[in-house]
């Protein structure tokens, strides 16, 4: 299985540096992405994040040379510096270079990856000699070669005895086209012509053939987009060409590079696209022309020939220039006389997720080197001993391959004992099931995160150290773990980790990273996730931490775990936004704050033991009280009932710690949830009031004046201000 | 509610590529079409298009890109130009040997050149009362923001020496992308042969045209 590759593209998106459009390497890309495959693109740019789930980009700098040659020489010790250095942290399984500029030549393989070359076609007299000699040697070096077509296979051949193996290439697919302005002239063809205005490119067979529809009586514009630095050769060579054939300066609209978003654009009000050099840069658009169902006049024989579901698009001519001409001349007048012919057909077939499947194919068919599955491997240390919670997200257009990737690199990279709870979706569970991996529990998503992650802390083992939360979009890197276990290690007085985090109101500062590491310890002080506090759990949980002493550490650099936009928007939860602010963000915990214990009424007069267990941990002198609440209880019978109990379990109700009952005819939820917030801890397992805070029993006494303990030592000093009851930032 | 109830109409001189008048094709669009085809705005802006900074920040690239136009002309001499903006083509400009004049209507605008080291005049082409025949080039980097394109044009070509060159930039009427803040709010779109039209009208031969940014069509033309 591919779970992560590298992929080399210096000009990413594009594939050459003067290229019309994102090309074969960005569809590639994009098409492993959405197979679920962590991509990691080695640029050249200044770009450190690309929009597609997935892709990670890694701009890689270079020195200033200004020489051709010293440059490729750079960029391909630059690519191998940086495969060496981030191989052993993704694991990538597949490396994959162009041909185009030596970038292959000095790749080595990793611990488990093959190195591959994708051909794309630039020709020798474009990049130079010795460029063609570092593509050589990079062929020649490769596991496997990937042409476009069979005529860039036969030259490959020539080099490599590796394999090499013809795939229709993949474009990634463009930006949505601006609304269709109105159209003065509707049957007016327009023709669309991408290339080079340099010397020795053949555009101007564009204005010929222009100019030969025009006296066959075709009405017809020819867009040609191509730039040259200083316009000149447009000037004096092009316009002066459009003198001759009788052509206006009307007749002809000159467009310098497009963006992605404009190539769509004219793509869209275009109805051929005519090709009439042979180079790759053009061939890009013809693809996409292709793909929009666009028919194509291709001078032939072509080096990347067209997919087979658009065979019927595509029109190979002569490359002989009167021949080529006078060939789309021809055509383009049989296609502007059959109306039928200018329907457009979008070809859904070349969707860059089936498109990267048989490269996928080929990819697994490589022998790497011995990898033993996650699964197989033991620990490679003793501890820490991790309770791992991976949070899933559902497959969405934007993401089609969901949380794969991310819960395969936490796989991959736990190499420490630990219990793995992963919460996700239909098929990233089937695909984790099948992995039968002793570590996993699997947690089909509820949709509700803390009923999930409470669900999944029910699983955990007792013996473990550490209980991590993770969004499982991320992917997780070799020793994920370390610089946040470090923070905990160094420093006791710290009780959770996240890698980011926010400040709210009164300078509460709460976990908001993809990341929070608790110890398990003051996961028993605090209790269980409150699943009224929805999406502010992690907040929650930090400001109930902070109560008890605990506080947030925040991790300097989360570059352990790399990350991509997120696609899905966490829900609005009015409610819970109003929970969170109730309990954490209104009240002030000042010197004298006691530690209240709440008990069910019932369940405390029924149960002597358990007010024993309360006298036994504290004392008249203590700041504490035992709040017993008895929802619609008669307070005349009260009063009798509890110093019945009170005697039984020797409870001086005059002398002793505090005991208050509350005894209000009703209260509603809200009303319930607001008397929890106030407290520290349940005495008793009954009632439904406060089932988020940690429960005591009958023999938990000494536990209990522990747990009282640090909540008074958290409490600021007589001489200080009251301090929020939020979380305290380490 | 009808458009005309809460825009500006306004004034119609006639269409810069034909002299034709220009009419509204249908009532209460928003734009006033000619019958050679040229589209203009029918009302001014209901509020001021953006602000002076955003005008800048547009404006400074679009600027940058002419002066480059400029330099492959390789000449040099008298420079009008007609729509500085922030002064970054005169000061450019200046710095390469020509000796600019620029123009610029909107106070802050010039307050911004003015903290570069340009000083702008406030007055339109139209207005400037220079002698026949005595520049060498105009630049004119807001066609579609004039009312009259073809009055400017007219000026531009007045003050040309024979020969002299006349470089425009105007919102492109195909735009391939959603336009600059600033372009949404001209009144003038172009296509080449609209263009071309307005300048040929006005005395000039169109040299060169193209579309450097996917929503600008820029043209040279050289006086006839």
């Amino acid at each position: 299985m591919i779970r992560a590759a590298c992929l080399v593209a210096r000009h990413f998106p594009l594939d050459f540096p003067d290229a019309a459009a994102p090309g074969i390497l960005a569809g590639l890309a994009s098409g492993l992405a959405a197979n679920g495959v962590a991509v990691h693109v080695f640029h050249a740019g200044s770009r450190d994040s690309f929009d597609t789930p997935g892709i990670s980009l890694h701009a890689l700098s270079l020195p200033v040379i200004g020489d051709r040659e010293a440059d490729a020489l750079n960029w391909a010790l630059a690519v191998e510096d940086a495969r060496a250095e981030w191989d052993p942290r993704v694991g990538f399984d597949v490396v994959i270079a162009p041909d185009s500029d030596g970038a292959g030549m000095k790749l080595s393989r990793g611990a488990s990856s093959s190195v591959v070359v994708q051909m794309l076609g630039g020709s020798s007299a474009r990049h130079g000699e010795l460029v063609a000699r570092m593509t050589a040697l990079a062929l020649h070096r490769a596991d496997l070669v990937i042409a476009p077509s069979p005529e860039l296979a036969a030259l490959a051949e020539t080099s490599t005895a590796a394999s090499v193996q013809v795939l229709a290439p993949t474009v990634a697919p463009l930006p949505a086209a601006l609304p269709a302005q109105p159209d003065d002239e509707p049957d007016r063809f327009e023709l669309l012509l991408v290339g080079s205005l340099l010397v020795g490119s053949r555009t101007d067979l564009g204005l010929e053939v222009l100019a030969g529809l025009r006296r066959a009586g075709i009405r017809c514009e020819l867009s040609v987009v191509g730039s040259e630095p200083t316009g000149r050769r447009r000037r004096e060579v092009f316009f002066s060409a459009m003198d001759r054939l009788e052509l206006g300066g009307a007749d002809v609209t000159f467009y310098d590079a497009l963006s992605p978003a404009a190539l769509s654009t004219l793509l869209a009000r275009s109805d051929v696209v005519l090709a009439p050099e042979q180079e790759s840069l053009a061939d890009v658009v013809v693809l996409h022309g292709l793909q929009s169902g666009i028919p194509a006049l291709v001078a032939g024989p072509r080096l990347v020939p067209s997919p087979s579901e658009t065979d019927h698009l595509l029109r190979v001519l002569p490359a002989e220039p009167e021949r080529y001409v006078a060939a789309a001349v021809a055509e383009v007048a049989r296609i502007a006389a059959s109306p039928t012919s200018r329907a457009r057909v979008e070809q859904p077939s070349l969707d860059p997720r089936d498109r990267a499947a048989p490269y996928l194919a080929l990819f697994e068919s490589l022998e790497r080197g011995a990898r033993i599955p996650p699964a197989l491997r033991r620990p490679t240390q003793s501890t820490p001993r991790l309770g791992l919670v991976l949070l899933g997200a559902p497959p969405t257009d934007a993401d089609p391959a969901g949380s794969r990737r991310g819960f395969l690199s936490f796989l991959e990279h736990t190499e420490v004992p630990a219990e793995i709870v992963c919460i996700g979706h239909g098929p990233d569970l089937e695909l984790l099931d099948s992995f039968a991996d002793p570590r996993l529990r699997l947690l089909a998503s509820t949709g509700a995160p803390t009923e999930d992650l409470r669900r999944a802390f029910e699983l955990f083992e007792e013996d473990l150290e550490y209980v991590v939360v993770a969004d499982a979009r991320l992917e997780a890197t070799a020793k994920w773990w370390e610089p946040y276990i470090e923070v905990l290690r160094v420093d006791p007085g710290v009780g959770l980790v996240t890698d980011l985090a926010s400040t709210l109101e009164q300078d509460t500062v709460v976990p908001a990273g993809a990341v929070l590491v608790l110890r398990r310890s003051v996961l028993e002080d605090i209790g269980d996730i409150d699943p009224s506090m929805g999406w502010w759990w992690q907040a929650d949980l930090a400001c109930r931490a902070g109560r008890v002493g605990a506080r947030l550490g925040i991790l300097e650099s989360g570059e352990r775990l790399l990350s991509w936009p997120r696609d899905v928007a966490v829900p609005l939860e009015a409610d819970a936004d109003e929970r969170f602010r109730a309990r954490h963000l209104r009240g002030v915990i000042s010197a004298t704050t006691p530690f209240l214990l709440l008990a069910d009424l019932d369940e405390a007069l029924s149960c002597p033991e358990l007010l024993s267990a309360y006298s036994g941990a504290f004392d008249a002198n203590d700041e504490v009280a035992l709040v017993l609440l008895g929802i619609g209880q008669d307070p005349q019978e009260l009063e009798l009932r509890l110093q019945v109990a009170a005697n039984r379990a020797r409870l001086d109700l005059e002398q002793g710690p505090r005991v208050m009952a509350l005894v209000p005819p009703s209260a509603s939820p809200r009303e319930q949830a607001l008397i929890a917030d106030e407290m520290g801890a349940r005495l008793g397992n009954l009632g439904t009031t406060g089932r988020h805070l940690p429960s005591f029993g009958a023999l938990d006494a000494a536990a209990l004046r522990l747990l009282a303990a640090r909540t008074w030592a958290a409490r600021p000093l007589p001489s200080e201000p009251g301090v929020p009851a939020g979380a305290r930032a380490s | 509610m009808s458009l005309s109830g809460v825009l500006t109409p306004l004034a119609s001189p006639d269409c810069p590529c034909c002299g034709r008048p220009l009419t509204p094709v249908v009532a209460d669009r928003p734009e006033l079409r000619c019958a050679c085809g040229h589209v203009r705005r029918r009302f001014a802006p209901a509020s001021r298009p953006t602000s002076a900074q955003l005008i800048a920040r547009d404006d400074e690239a679009a600027r940058r890109r002419l002066f480059s136009e400029l330099s492959n002309l390789h000449a040099s001499g008298d420079l009008v130009d007609a729509a500085a903006s922030t002064g970054a083509l005169c000061q450019l400009a200046g710095q390469a040997g020509w000796h600019p004049v620029g123009l610029e209507r909107e106070p802050e605008l010039r307050s911004i050149a003015a903290q570069r080291g340009v000083e702008l005049l406030d007055l339109a082409l139209e207005d400037l009362d220079l002698p026949p025949r005595s520049v060498r080039v105009v630049v004119h980097g807001a066609l579609g923001a004039s009312l009259d394109p073809g009055r400017a044009l007219a000026a531009a070509r007045h003050c040309l020496e024979p020969s002299g060159f006349l470089l425009v930039e105007a919102p492109f009427a195909m735009a391939l992308v959603p336009r600059r803040s600033v372009e949404a709010h001209h009144l003038h779109t172009f296509d080449v042969a609209h263009l071309e039209a307005a300048l040929v009208r006005a005395g000039f031969a169109l040299l060169d045209a193209h579309v450097p940014a996917e929503t600008d069509l820029v043209a040279l033309a050289v006086a006839a």
